[in-house]
């Protein structure tokens, strides 16, 4: 239509380049996923070793439930802080019905099921919330599902969560001490696989448009047609199903389950993650994930001085790269530096 | 096609607090091009909020093609035929224009969210075809290049023309346009107005503009309805409104008739503010 005459008056951005940096996304994601499968063989660094078994285990994990998290605040705009309390719910879920005799897998999706039926449930009334009342009714929530569990046992005797809910946990995993969590480490990679097409599907999709415009354009949707209301439910459903997943996965890695590891410290923790990876953005969780749990690991020897390095290492991340690491890419590529590293050869192979 | 009009207020009257917002307002649009005009603060928004269920009236009823609105959720009178625009664009703005397009046909998806995430074959065809029509109605107003463009590069015009054609894409049977030419520049305001006069002349639409530009509102619609203080203080064709000696107290100022005569032969005046309000 450009013959008549109608262009915008100023100069446009050409179309965002798909992709990360040019290359096409499905190559990216095998190379990703490639590399994530390999990581626990390398020899190098003592990637093959347990510890590290556990600190890459962990990243997964956390990237699973940050994903979930991210479709409730970084897409549908809903600051539901619930999230650490699913999350919990599903720990605690799964171990105990693992131990009644129920398959892991199978009692994993059970609590998925029942955290995103109570996600909807909190949701009807937190779907008239904003903001930040919002934000302290379902924080609130969440903290209630956890205060459940540590007193729960007192009040109900089928309710086996061990003393003020401290527990050991069964281990399903496991192939033995000297090989690590391997098998936790590739259940939790297939999941995270799932995690992401299922997000992608829904992001890239109607769903997505339609939650982006509930976080953007609250007060218009209902004159375009949109059923906010319905969406807020879908998000917090999704959302509490991911995080109670995610949580059944963690149970099985710490081995150990306390109220007090799923408490607010918990929920602050799953923030950093986001925010540091850039809300709303597919890979923000992962990339968050890996940069807190790496230094916070890395600087594990720095005892008390650690909190202060990593307090000032995620303001300067923040400072650094507001929307997050995920923004990253998009950064370099609007750079001089970006628009030469298209143009090399190399980069051809993975562009469309 | 004026058997029946499209979309019937009656009698709608609507407060805020204490502030009597609406008083009484009974209008009927036909099909084709109706406008609404009147001094800031008249009302003329929350006509088109009522009508689009965003405040419920005290009493009155709003009726489309003779059905009563009145328990109908706002996405519920979306489904059943209006569409609207805003004063100021309501775009998500890290989204394409493509995509706020399609936000538009959100009530005529049969299926659900399941089949999307599943990627069944019929759910795709039907995003297909809606991609289609979106991009269709994109053409009509000049955006078809600017499709895969995220609206926050766009200008404000071009924002204007998306909204439009986001509350025409799902083929309404009344569509309200909040002040479509405000902030437009010429070339835009062309478009705008080729785009949905070609909508008209190929439908039964009735389309109602609120605007300020008096020369486009008298030059569009053949029928006009003035409001002020919340009461329609007068209707009718363009000629019979203009010269109505309440509007011209209310609204135009004297002596805005011959401006505007004088402006259609191409004279351009130096202080012609039709929205000022007369003192």
């Amino acid at each position: 239509m450009s013959e008549t005459g109608t262009a915008p008056s100023r100069p446009l951005h050409k179309p965002r380049a798909k992709g990360v940096l040019g290359y096409s996304e499905p190559a990216a994601v095998a190379l990703l996923f490639g590399v994530a499968a390999l990581l626990p063989h390398i020899p190098a660094g003592g990637l093959n070793g347990p510890y590290w078994h556990g600190v890459l285990t962990g990243i997964l994990i956390h990237t699973i439930s940050a994903m979930g998290f991210n479709l409730l605040v970084g897409w549908a705009g809903q600051l539901g802080l619930a999230h650490a309390g699913f999350f919990a719910l599903g720990a605690y879920g799964t171990t105990l019905l693992y131990e009644d005799g129920v398959p892991y897998l199978v009692a994993m999706v059970i609590l998925g099921m029942v955290c995103a039926v109570v996600g909807i449930v909190i949701a009807f009334p937190a779907a008239r919330l904003k903001g930040f009342f919002l934000a302290i009714a379902t924080l609130a929530f969440g903290e209630l599902l956890v205060k459940l569990i540590e007193l729960g046992p007192e009040m109900w005797d089928w309710l086996d969560t061990g003393a003020s809910g401290g527990r050991s946990v069964r281990t399903v995993f496991s192939v033995g001490e000297s090989n690590g969590p391997l098998t936790l480490y590739f259940t939790a990679l297939i999941i995270l696989l799932l995690t992401y097409l299922v997000m992608l599907v829904l992001t890239r999709g109607r769903m997505g448009r339609t939650l982006k415009a509930i976080r953007d354009i609250d007060v218009a949707t209902g004159p375009i047609g949109i059923p906010s209301t319905r969406y807020k439910l879908v998000a917090f459903g999704i959302s509490g199903f991911i995080a109670a997943i995610a949580g059944g996965l963690y149970a099985q890695d710490i081995r150990f389950l306390s109220p007090a590891s799923f408490k607010d410290n918990m929920l602050v923790f799953m923030l950093v993650i986001l925010v540091l990876g850039g809300v709303g953005r597919i890979w923000g969780p992962l990339l968050g994930a890996m940069f807190y749990i790496l230094i916070r690991e890395q600087l594990a020897s720095f005892q008390i001085l650690r909190l202060i390095i990593i307090g000032i290492a995620l303001m300067i991340a923040i400072l650094a790269l507001p929307y997050g690491f995920a923004s990253l890419p998009r950064r370099i590529q609007d750079s001089r530096f970006g628009k030469q590293l298209r143009n090399m050869p190399l980069a051809r192979l993975f562009t469309l | 096609m004026n058997a029946a009009p499209a979309l019937e207020l009656r009698d709608l009257h609507v407060a805020f607090g204490g502030n009597r917002v609406l008083e009484g307002v009974d209008l009927s649009f036909g099909s084709g091009f109706n406008g609404l005009i009147g001094p800031n603060g008249a009302g003329k928004t929350t006509i088109f909020n009522v009508i689009s269920g965003y405040v419920a009236p005290a009493t009155g009823e709003v009726r489309l093609a003779g059905e009563d609105l009145a328990n109908r959720s706002q996405s519920a009178r979306v489904a059943a035929g209006i569409g609207r625009t805003f004063q100021a664009p309501r775009l998500v703005l890290d989204a394409t224009v493509m995509e706020n397009t399609l936000l538009g046909l959100q009530q005529s998806y049969r299926w659900g969210h399941l089949a999307e995430l599943l990627r069944l074959p019929w759910a795709r065809a039907e995003e297909r075809k809606a991609r289609q029509s979106c991009m269709a109605m994109l053409a009509r107003f000049g955006l078809a290049d600017f499709a895969h463009t995220e609206a926050d590069s766009l200008p404000l015009g071009s924002q204007k023309l998306v909204e439009v054609a986001r509350a025409l894409v799902a083929e309404p049977q009344v569509v309200l346009l909040d002040e479509p030419a405000a902030g437009l520049g010429a070339d835009d305001v062309t478009v705008l107005l080729r785009g949905l006069r070609g909508i008209a002349a190929e439908s039964d639409l009735c389309i109602v503009i609120i605007e300020h530009d008096l020369q486009l509102v008298t030059s569009l619609c053949p029928y006009i309805a003035v409001l002020d203080f919340g009461r329609i203080i007068a209707e009718g064709g363009p000629e019979e409104v203009t010269h109505d000696p309440a509007v011209i107290e209310a609204y135009l100022g004297h002596g805005f008739a011959a401006r505007l005569e004088a402006e259609s032969l191409g004279v351009a005046m130096a202080d012609s503010d039709p929205g000022r309000r007369a003192d």
